[in-house]
């Protein structure tokens, strides 16, 4: 849903607009993480949080697992407000909203029935807000270039939890180059459609998916706290990270996964560099992929909450830390999942505190507040973003229209092209368009996932991924 | 590399096991090297045990102390046991068969690992003798996690080629991918049978022979028990399949050796129903371990923590099996020291033949070592390669 803003062939959005967010997001400069504090502030009780929590305490699990990231970690400018999607849905029964549907309650996701497209739109879009906020204004460089520097010198001791690392993980983070996950370009694949991509060719399941949040989370806290390094999810490296994240959580959660050849074309790099992103991805979580039912349940629920937030809404001013002047500031700690999660809450918190306060509770611009990821706010339109060229909102929402918006964009690629900057010649000389729009159509039309019996996967890949197929980035 | 390699002890398709010594400790470890595959990357078995073994410590699973990466390979260094299970009872056990203090140790500390698995959801997969190690303290480890998975969110992307034949609960066997904790349970009690009688219960030649070879045994379980059980399997289209009526042979009859005490435990763990099983943490309180063998006070309690010298002598464990009747006879205690004692020196002269536990194919070194002897032997062996051949062709596809 991201078009990359120096793709100069792309005039639309190359997937479907049933994405939530226009594709380009700039910190809308009218509004001040001040004010949000205050909208807040007053909105705040404390407690309320606890819900997630207090299941990670059931004693049942009582594990030497570590505590979960999330339970101690959070930024918390926004911590205990009272709409918290964990709040039981009675605790706020006695305000004046009886609609359900401004604040839904905290059900758990059943992650495991949720609807896959919709799960794979929501990550999508997570994903590429956080790649967004960690990616310079031009997406000219790469976040981590500038920010890459070890802040830990050889002669700094480490902390105590390094010796807890095995010790490939130990030599993993002191020498790996931040940059192993950074394609040479943005690549030109919105993610999205790279998500749907891989879940069409190398089908798993939600938890695979989901587990990436929780993956990405870990990194960036196991590099800070290990070695103070800073590892950002951005442009360059999202989707590098998204196929070597889905193939070690595929091979870790499910008996059925593939081979890495099959995860390499679907996710258009070549398979030694996969193999080599695999491993890093390994080291880098120093291995740790259990996931808790609660962490489970806590990140899924934060995705399927960011349904309410509006279109052309940025966060970054729900930042924890605020964005100084320059977005690009070696020092800021770059947005993960959970910084991005508790912006949103923060944002929702500002919002549902606006909606009780400036309008009777039957107004009806608070439709706009229904999970339904389309809503069009217009309530919000504070928040709105300036739209640019690449802003295209398509208000309506409906898969043909993004399939004619696809076909008409000619060069859709059959494969995606995610290349490291120095990876080998060899592909690099193949420099293939995809033929046919026929195949784009097979790729990127069929999103419904009830025509996607197993079998097609399994038969279909021959067809429809065919190796060699990049860019030239000569 | 801080450990020097030392003999190898083994070799799998996508691993070779090592014995190895730490520079640093000279500490005797056993080292896995994981051979990284071009088309696969890292193995998912390599992905799963280390994932899964760093965070399960405990003195009942074989302990991952590290994991180092080279260029070409990932190698795991593990806890060094001197042997496992179906060694233990070829060398130790009376044509197989080990005696009643010493089943009733390995079988507690069995159940230990697994319940602690189960605690920290895991799932094993792949309990039998061949995966469980004894060290020369007479602790028992549960090792080979290579199929193990966690489990939690419930998912139908479980595959039911699990478990290797003899030790695959009847559930798995008809197809169910909906599984859980029992099914490692159902392990736990052929193990238990084989302790006591030297060789498997259950050894059927593929999946539907398993599955009459249980019944034999524990009797076909009514209509709608089997109903329920293939709902749940979801076998594809094919009608419900006929099994004939075996009525159930009581476990006295089928080990005659046991004490009523252990049949009742086994029992409980043999369930065919998977919802009738027993857990491992129930299990651990059955009164098999907490009344059958009498001890003075002054004994360490074995049942307490890790058990060390866990045998004890023939001539006793016989006594107390021909004279259940007069009750709850506690045995000198010097005795029993010594006894233990000469055990564990007879254990350290015994020729040792490492190196399966660590998730390595031992048949082949087994076969070698039995061929004249037993048939079974290699029916074993290509049980198990089957059933190898079958997870990686599912992982394949």
């Amino acid at each position: 849903m991201h078009t990359p803003v120096d793709v100069p062939h792309r005039t639309q959005p190359p997937t479907p607009s049933s994405s939530t967010r226009p594709p380009y997001r700039k910190v809308t400069p009218s509004y001040s993480s001040s004010s949000s504090l205050s909208h807040t502030a007053h909105t705040t009780h404390s407690g309320s949080r606890s819900a997630p929590l207090e299941a990670a305490h059931d004693p049942r699990r009582a594990t030497p697992l570590r505590t979960p990231s999330f339970v101690s970690s959070r930024p918390s400018p926004y911590d205990g407000r009272e709409d918290d999607p964990s709040t039981p849905p009675g605790s706020e029964s006695e305000d004046n909203e009886p609609e359900p549907a401004v604040r839904p309650s905290a059900v758990p996701v059943d992650i495991h029935a949720y609807d896959s497209s919709t799960l794979l739109r929501l990550l999508a879009a997570a994903l590429s807000e956080i790649a967004s906020m960690n990616t310079d204004r031009d997406h000219s460089e790469p976040y981590m270039t500038s920010s890459v520097h070890s802040h830990s010198t050889a002669s700094e001791p480490h902390p105590p939890i390094w010796r807890t690392l095995t010790s490939a993980s130990r030599h993993a983070l002191s020498t790996t180059s931040s940059l192993a996950f950074h394609a040479r370009n943005v690549p030109t694949i919105a993610l999205e459609a790279y998500l749907t991509r891989i879940q069409k060719y190398c089908p798993a399941s939600n938890e695979v998916f989901l587990s990436l949040l929780v993956y990405f989370d870990r990194m960036m806290k196991l590099a800070k706290e290990t070695c103070g390094k800073v590892f950002a999810i951005d442009m360059y490296n999202v989707h590098r990270l998204v196929i070597a994240g889905v193939t070690v959580a595929s091979k870790f959660f499910s008996d059925v996964f593939y081979t890495n050849s099959r995860y390499a074309k679907v996710g258009g790099l070549p398979l030694t560099e996969l193999n080599q992103l695999e491993l890093q991805f390994l080291l880098l979580n120093d291995f740790h992929l259990m996931i808790s039912q609660e962490e489970m349940q806590f990140y899924a629920s934060k995705l399927v909450q960011q349904s309410e937030i509006p279109q052309g809404v940025s966060l970054v001013p729900f930042l924890s830390d605020p964005p100084p002047s320059a977005v690009h500031d070696a020092h800021r700690s770059p947005v993960g999942p959970l910084k991005y999660f508790t912006a949103m809450d923060g944002y929702l918190a500002h919002l549902h505190a606006r909606s009780r306060h400036l309008h009777p509770p039957s107004h009806h611009l608070h439709q706009s507040h229904s999970p339904a990821p389309s809503s069009n706010s217009r309530s919000s339109s504070d928040y709105r973003r300036p739209e640019s060229v690449h802003s295209h909102i398509s208000t309506s929402e409906s898969t043909t229209d993004c399939d004619t918006e696809t076909d008409v964009d000619g060069s859709t690629d059959d494969e995606p092209t995610i290349r490291a900057p120095h990876s080998s010649a060899s592909s690099e000389t193949m420099s293939l368009h995809s033929a046919t729009s026929g195949d784009a159509d097979s790729i990127y039309a069929n999103d419904s996932r009830g025509e996607m019996s197993e079998d097609a996967h399994h038969y279909r890949h021959t067809n429809g991924v065919r190796g060699g197929e990049y860019h030239h980035h000569h | 590399m801080n450990y020097v390699q030392l003999e190898k002890l083994g070799e799998g398709t996508y691993a070779t096991v090592y014995k190895g010594r730490s520079r640093t400790t000279n500490e005797i470890v056993a080292l896995k090297e994981i051979h990284l595959d071009a088309e696969e990357g890292t193995p998912s078995t390599a992905i799963r045990e280390i994932s899964l073994m760093k965070e399960l410590k405990h003195t009942n699973i074989v302990r991952l102390y590290d994991v180092i990466h080279t260029e070409t390979k990932l190698v795991l260094i593990f806890e060094y046991c001197e042997r496992d299970l179906k060694k233990y009872m070829d060398v130790h056990g009376d044509r197989g068969a080990l005696d009643p203090v010493t089943v009733r140790s390995f079988m507690y500390q069995l159940l230990k690992g697994t319940a602690f698995c189960h605690e920290n959801r895991v799932l094993h997969r792949d309990l039998k003798p061949q995966n469980l190690l004894i060290n020369r303290k007479g602790e028992l480890k549960l090792g080979d996690f290579g199929l193990a998975r966690a489990f939690g969110v419930p998912v139908n992307t479980f595959s039911n080629e699990v478990v290797t034949l003899w030790y695959r609960a009847p559930d798995v066997l008809m197809g169910s991918r909906t599984y859980s904790t029992s099914i490692d349970v159902w392990s736990c009690g052929c193990i238990f049978a084989e302790m006591i009688s030297g060789v498997p219960l259950f050894r059927g030649r593929d999946n539907q022979d398993q599955l009459l070879h249980i019944m034999r045994i524990i009797g076909t379980p009514d209509e709608r028990t089997l109903r329920k059980i293939a709902t749940e399997g979801q076998t594809e289209g094919q009608a419900q399949k006929q099994y004939p009526r075996y009525p159930k042979i009581p476990f006295s009859q089928v080990l005659p050796k046991a004490s009523p005490q252990a049949l009742d435990l086994l029992e409980r763990l043999l369930q065919f129903d998977p919802a009738k099983r027993i857990s491992a943490a129930e299990a651990l309180t059955h009164p098999y371990f907490t009344t059958s063998v009498p001890m003075y006070s002054t004994v360490p309690n074995p049942f307490n923590g890790p058990m060390i010298n866990p045998p004890y002598p023939y001539a006793q464990a016989q006594q107390q099996l021909q004279a259940p009747q007069q009750g709850q006879v506690p045995y000198p205690n010097a005795a029993y020291m010594q006894a233990a004692h000469g055990q564990a020196q007879l254990a350290l002269a015994q020729p040792q033949i490492p190196g399966a536990g660590y998730g390595i194919p031992y048949a082949q070194q087994q076969a070698q070592q039995h061929a004249q002897q037993q048939a079974q032997q290699h029916v074993q062996q290509h049980a198990q390669q089957h059933a190898q051949q079958q997870y990686q062709q599912q992982g394949a596809r």
